[in-house]
């Protein structure tokens, strides 16, 4: 196993993202020797459960979305994957579950269908496949927009097909987050990902998407006041499926987007994979052997999936991000009162320390990302009178994304209500 | 310590009185199953009554990244 530096060269070369998209490919193959077959549960770590089915469906879904991309090496190590997939994702367990469980039988067969997509069909899961959604109880659970949004993306990449979204699709669009403001100050991890998923679901992973509830600025807005959040929590899980919504909605990277990326593809290079908070490094130093290895793919595999699947979108839609920082209108300059908040108090975020790398006028483009954070900051620890203040600044240098500035000024209004009850 | 050990020391050191639990359930149970409560289940022998947490990385963040790297270095 080899989690050296995943790319050698300078941070967006041209085989800068080919290379990353080879070391998830790499991580994956380890992943499925080590997880594929049991999954993960050692009472000797705080790691929670996972159900081998996960790792296979997950794993499936990133040779999918690697297979995307036209680059030779990369299709030769998604073709190397999946026949060692094949036999998990195609096991009788797996087929027992799609027959006797029509309600869950596209999580059953989410890796078998993306297989077939691939380039490795397999007709007995497909009929068995077949009978199973026809079933009366196939509908007969019940799910939120997004995961409902998901079987029906599942479905259509087995069937291949590109028929527009029908009154039922559009509904699931209508009800997810794609169609309302999401909550930016106060919204939970769960919320977040109901925003990625949908997004990744609807836009077909950019194979015949359907068409969106809101408009694609308004999606990118938000997608931003999240991405600073997230990177502020060095949240990479979340904060690289919030990245995806450029490349999935054929945008061209704003400076905010594009720095987030710099910053996960340093973190990337330095640790060898894009860990999460979940890896700890005291529980890795009491392992040993077999158990320290499944500790870290149990741990990382989401977050180095996640990077994997960005770096392919990104390659299989010609939007590799720019290397540099640039805004395509004049920048005003930060304000220093947002700069002395952030750098006030013991947090020294990664995001920081790449910040002060930058040129000045690379800095600049990066007021949305400053004010953000800091707004986000200050609602958390309830400091409403730096949160007015922000607000003032966000309305005078016209800075910060709007979403969040509006749903921060409408807390404080409603705050002020709160006053007049005594 | 695993999770294990932390559940079986907790059942030793006799904390919980699970004869109490079922006497109180028993008491207030078919109240509680008629109470008008949104956002629970509907029978009151069906609601949890104590929950204990694990909350691992709780407000922690990212490992020092070049001890990650160290680490998982290792298993090259």
């Amino acid at each position: 196993m080899n989690y050296g530096n995943p790319v050698q060269s300078d941070k967006a070369s041209v085989t800068g993202f080919e290379y990353r998209v080879l070391h998830a490919l790499s991580f994956s193959r380890n992943t499925l020797g080590l997880l594929a077959e049991e999954g993960y549960d050692d009472p000797d770590t705080l790691q929670d459960k996972i159900l081998p089915e996960k790792v296979i469906g997950e794993t499936a879904f990133l040779l999918y979305a690697a297979s995307l991309v036209e680059h030779a090496a990369i299709k030769d190590k998604v073709f190397e994957i999946a026949q060692i997939l094949a036999p998990y994702a195609r096991s009788k367990k797996i087929l027992l579950g799609i027959c006797l469980y029509p309600a869950l039988a596209i999580e059953f067969a989410q890796a078998h269908v993306f297989l077939t997509r691939i380039g490795y069909p397999d007709n007995c899961f497909d009929r068995m496949l077949d009978k199973s959604i026809s079933a009366q109880s196939h509908f007969g659970r019940e799910r939120p927009p997004h995961r409902m949004l998901e079987q029906e993306w599942v479905k259509r990449v087995w069937t291949g097909s590109n028929e527009p979204a029908g009154k039922r699709i559009s509904d699931m669009i209508t009800n997810s987050a794609l169609s309302y403001p999401v909550d930016l100050l106060h919204g939970t991890r769960e919320d977040l990902y109901a925003f990625t998923h949908a997004l990744m679901y609807a836009t077909c992973f950019n194979i015949s998407p359907w068409k969106i509830g809101k408009k694609t600025e308004l999606i990118l807005e938000e997608a931003e006041a999240m991405l600073a959040r997230c990177i502020d929590e060095q949240d990479y899980d979340l904060a690289g499926e919030l990245l995806l919504a450029w490349p999935l909605t054929g945008s061209a990277w704003s400076p905010l987007a594009v720095f987030a990326f710099q910053v996960l593809m340093r973190v990337e290079d330095e640790a060898g994979f894009l860990p999460s908070p979940a890896t700890r490094i005291d529980t890795l130093q009491k392992l040993e052997g077999e158990k320290k290895k499944k500790y870290l793919h149990a741990t990382a595999y989401h977050t180095v999936y996640v990077m994997g699947l960005l770096c392919s979108a990104s390659l299989q839609t010609g939007m590799r991000p720019p290397s540099n920082i640039s805004a395509n209108k004049p920048s005003p300059k930060i304000p220093q009162k947002v700069l002395e908040f952030l750098r006030a108090g013991n947090s020294n975020p990664h995001w920081l320390a790449d910040f002060d790398q930058l040129e000045e006028n690379e800095k600049n483009p990066l007021a949305d990302l400053l004010l953000n954070i800091a707004l986000y900051r200050s609602v958390q620890q309830k400091q409403y009178d730096r949160v007015f203040e922000l607000i003032q600044i966000a309305y005078e240098e016209k800075i910060g994304s709007s979403a969040l500035v509006t749903q921060a000024a409408e807390l404080l209004g409603r705050l002020s209500q709160l006053t007049s009850f005594g | 310590m695993n999770k294990h050990d932390i559940v079986k020391k907790l059942l030793d050191s006799k904390a919980v009185d699970f004869n109490a639990i079922g006497k109180m359930v028993a008491e207030i149970g078919p109240s509680l199953s008629l109470a008008d409560e949104p956002w629970e289940g509907f029978c009151g022998t069906m609601r949890t009554f104590i929950h204990l947490y694990r909350l691992p990385g709780v407000n922690s963040p990212v490992e020092n990244i070049n001890t990650l790297a160290e680490v998982a270095g290792e298993l090259r």
